[in-house]
């Protein structure tokens, strides 16, 4: 067992010097700076092949492979690398199932098993690529390419991904079923693998890598409008710092307004308070109390004039003031008969000359002044709304008075 | 969130006040919109009053627009409305190109992106350039303050600029911004400008050159 042993120096020597190789991948871009500590590993790496020197001043460096087996155990974001050449492997199983086929024809069993061996391995390792192919891809697409920060090397970067994207999808074009069938044969073992594994690794990949391309597109067309947009800012903050109070033309007073302006101006959207609905009684009262909290306004300042209607002075009317009282005590007595009775429904019962108001008020007024036992007696329901220029006070519509509380 | 419970009123009236509704800033109601039902409704709705409904180049945000321009009330509208845009172009384009400066990136405001006054505050009070830009910013109209210090104009013009519906604020005490769809609009109308104007738009050179 000379390869078990040699592969056991190996990862021996890997780990006696892990720190070197660690700190060259992770650090130093692959450098391995020689030094007195460093010599030696760096000698067992070039044995190895692991590492190489490049000559003249340059410093030793790790080898590819090494890179590669660090990037893939860490997922790293330096695995860009899409193996978009997937021809050559695919040939190499054509060979050797082309050889399998010869070693099994002949009798040679023994090479046949070895062969079908090497078969299985490649298809798997195929499989796995193009599955890290579309890893790689999303991983990319996932982190809008930030391994790069402007928005030129994005695109670049983006056009550079689409590309490997289509290569890889033509290249899986041109392996068809059928083929893969014929070359299986009736094998059974190259049925599974060729028939059944290959296609369905090819399948998922396609897919994926339509998907790709697909965002890969949105995601170019929208690098690109990026860079329209940050071309505009750079071309209008130029010309205003050129020419110091510049001012594009009002493409707004063309005769043929551009639909690309065409924006609406603010409406000012507002709702007078519907005071007859009992459902916002509640809300309406406490925006009146909100409103008294308001502060007076300073005398000293002058407001603006409140336009008032023209006011047509009347004539005095005077009633004697016993008449009033004695009319709104005959309307609480037919309260009391009727149960219920709207201020206006006994208006007939007003002194003569009494205007709708003034008898709404007397009614009011005689409720206010009678005394708490007999008020008790009474409840009186008013609507009214609230005067459109002096705040707080509210004007009476409709009065009702109802009988037989407390009795 | 909205306080108006009728999501339906709650878009027409952002709408007819002119506002851009996009995901960022009133997102229950670009939500509702992006159902195309929703969309229809709204949209019939509007034409009625002789709007319509107009999204962005870039599909981001949604505002209203007029069905006809054949009244004489509606031109002048569009008259006003851009008229108030030419003359708030500078400082916009003053400050987009100053958080680029700032932020060493050649990728303009956009829709959706985070706006962190600490760390803007941070690249500008290094470089006495976009102090100084800073300061001619505050002195504009539209994003007008008497702070005498970097820190005190920067709050004040993110403040400005989310009251001109720019940018929402986010978090308490307005830790960060976020950009809004308006800039989308902002960006078609350059556009439009531009061609018309004839603008020399070319590549930007490397932030670190402007310095």
């Amino acid at each position: 067992m000379i390869g078990k042993e040699e592969a056991k120096r190996l990862l021996r020597m890997l780990s006696r010097h892990s720190d070197i190789i660690i700190d060259a991948y992770l650090e130093a871009n692959s450098e391995i700076v020689e030094t007195e500590g460093t010599s030696r590993a760096i000698d067992d790496l070039v044995a190895q092949r692991l590492a190489y020197r490049p000559g003249g001043d340059e410093e030793a460096r790790l080898s590819m492979v090494l890179s590669r087996l660090f990037d893939h155990a860490l997922l790293s974001a330096k695995r860009q690398h899409i193996d978009v050449d997937i021809g050559g492997q695919i040939r190499s199983i054509e060979d050797l199932v082309n050889n399998y086929k010869v070693a099994k024809k002949s009798g040679n069993f023994e090479d046949a098993e070895t062969l079908i061996h090497h078969i299985d391995e490649m298809v798997h390792h195929l499989a796995e690529t193009l599955a890290n192919n579309t890893r790689q891809l999303w991983r990319q697409i996932d982190s809008e390419f930030g391994h790069v920060s402007s928005l030129e090397m994005k695109v670049l970067e983006n056009q550079r991904v689409l590309q490997q994207a289509k290569r890889l999808n033509d290249g899986l074009e041109m392996i068809t079923f059928n083929e893969l069938n014929e070359q299986a044969g009736e094998d059974r073992h190259l049925r599974h693998l060729l028939v059944k594994v290959l296609p369905a690794a090819m399948g998922r990949c396609q897919n994926e890598l339509a998907d790709a391309m697909h965002r890969l597109r949105d995601m170019l067309f929208e690098f690109r409008r990026l860079q329209d947009r940050a071309r505009l800012v750079y071309a209008f903050y130029t010309r205003y710092q050129k020419e110091p109070g510049y001012q594009p033309n009002n493409y707004g007073e063309s005769i043929d307004v551009s639909p690309l302006i065409n924006q609406v101006m603010p409406l000012g959207l507002r709702g007078h308070a519907d005071t007859d609905n009992d459902a916002h009684e509640l809300t309406l009262m406490q925006m009146l109390v909100g409103i008294r909290k308001t502060d007076v306004p300073d005398e000293t300042t002058q407001t603006d004039r409140v336009e008032l209607d023209e006011w047509v002075e009347e004539e005095p009317v005077e009633f004697s003031a016993s008449a009033v009282k004695q009319c709104a005590n005959n309307f609480y007595e037919q309260v009391i008969d009727a149960g219920a009775l709207s201020g206006m429904s006994r208006y007939m019962m007003a002194v003569d000359h009494c205007s709708p108001d003034m008898w709404l008020h007397a009614i009011i007024s005689r409720y206010l002044t009678l005394p708490s036992e007999d008020k008790a007696l009474f409840a009186l329901n008013y609507k009214g709304v609230s005067d459109s220029v002096f705040d707080g006070r509210l004007l009476v519509m409709m009065l009702k008075c109802h009988a037989g509380f407390n009795s | 969130m909205s306080e108006v419970n009728n999501i339906f009123a709650s878009v027409v009236e952002h709408l007819l006040q002119g506002q851009v509704i996009c995901e960022y800033a009133y997102e229950s109601e670009y939500q509702y919109l992006d159902d195309e039902a929703n969309w229809r409704e709204v949209d019939v709705y509007l034409r009625r009053v002789d709007r319509m409904l107009k999204r962005t180049l870039d599909g981001t945000a949604v505002f209203a627009a007029y069905t006809t321009l054949e009244f004489s009330l509606y031109r002048s509208d569009v008259r006003r409305g851009f008229a108030e845009t030419i003359n708030g172009l500078e400082p916009l384009v003053r400050w987009l190109h100053m958080v680029s400066s700032a932020s060493r990136s050649d990728r303009p405001v956009t829709a959706g992106d985070v706006v962190r006054p600490s760390r803007l505050l941070e690249s500008i009070e290094n470089a006495p350039v976009l102090c100084e830009e800073l300061d001619r910013l505050s002195k504009t109209k539209l994003l007008s303050n008497n702070q005498s210090t970097p820190r005190g104009q920067l709050d004040a013009i993110l403040k400005r600029l989310a009251d001109n519906g720019y940018l929402v604020a986010k978090g308490p005490r307005a830790m960060q911004y976020l950009a809004t769809g308006k800039w989308s609009r902002l960006y078609d109308v350059m556009d439009f400008i531009s061609t018309h104007e004839q603008l020399d738009v070319e590549p930007e050179p490397e932030q670190e050159a402007l310095l």
